[in-house]
């Protein structure tokens, strides 16, 4: 598997370092489509879904630092589907294709919260 | 953290080779590589053969860490924030950091990954006080 060798070679160099053009470091809304897009090949799928997984465990335990950079969501229920958070990223790149050049956490964030918008209180 | 990953499970169910016989069909949230408990990322991050669990920590470290930058935990007590200095968590850090720390509290093992993961991140990045 080639995205192994990258991804491992991602995971030994600082975030900031890692370079921007290598879709396996999710670290734009461009990789998100080229990763969470590609649902034939199986590394690519393990990668989407595993970061999703990463990223939404703590749904509802955390606040965006940066509300408007990082909208927070408010889905019906933690009881999340991974599925359907990729498809809500991926509707919303296709959408939205300046998002692609935006950071990876911030097209999670948006997405979901125009799916699932938070009550003002 | 009730969660669904139905998803994942199924991909993921797929990664091993089936047992020859099997009268029962496991159920999928049993997979380590759902990353449900801290024991699950000791057995998925610790792996250095196969090459889905790999991937499977390392992505599932990633999506944690870009939370961990642009969110702020609303429980500190139980999922800290962590500081670390630019460049100085790279994700195989990260995993080794996590790996550690799981060492050093196995009465850990049956908390969810996250928790361990925040609690191993904080450990080694403590915020400053304020």
């Amino acid at each position: 598997m080639k995205q192994l060798a990258a991804l491992l070679l991602l995971a030994a160099v600082p975030a900031a370092a890692q370079p921007a053009d290598n879709p396996v470091a999710m670290a734009t809304g461009a990789h998100l489509q080229a990763i969470c897009g590609n649902q034939e090949a199986r590394d690519r799928r393990i990668i989407c879904l595993s970061w999703l997984n990463g990223a939404a465990q703590g749904t509802g335990w955390f606040k965006p630092r940066d509300p408007a950079q990082t909208p927070a969501f408010c889905p019906p229920s933690l009881n999340f589907d991974l599925a359907a958070y990729r498809s809500i990223i991926l509707a919303w790149l296709a959408k939205h294709p300046a998002d692609l050049a935006r950071p990876s956490i911030e097209v999670y964030s948006r997405a979901l919260a125009a799916a699932y918008p938070c009550r003002k209180r | 953290m009730i969660r669904r990953l139905a998803p994942l499970a199924l991909l993921l169910a797929t990664a091993a080779a089936p047992p020859a016989m099997m009268d029962v069909a496991p159920a999928p949230a049993a997979s380590p590589l759902l990353l449900n408990s801290a024991d699950d990322a000791r057995l998925v991050c610790g792996e250095r053969v196969d090459v889905a669990k790999q991937l499977a920590c390392v992505s599932w470290l990633n999506g944690a860490y870009q939370i961990a930058t642009r969110y702020q935990s609303l429980s500190p007590q139980l999922f800290p924030d962590s500081c670390p200095p630019a460049g100085a968590a790279p994700l195989g850090r990260q995993r080794e950091l996590l790996l550690a720390w799981l060492a050093a509290n196995p009465g850990e093992r049956v908390s969810p990954a996250l928790l361990a993961y925040r609690k191993a991140m904080a450990a080694a990045f403590p915020c400053p006080p304020g």
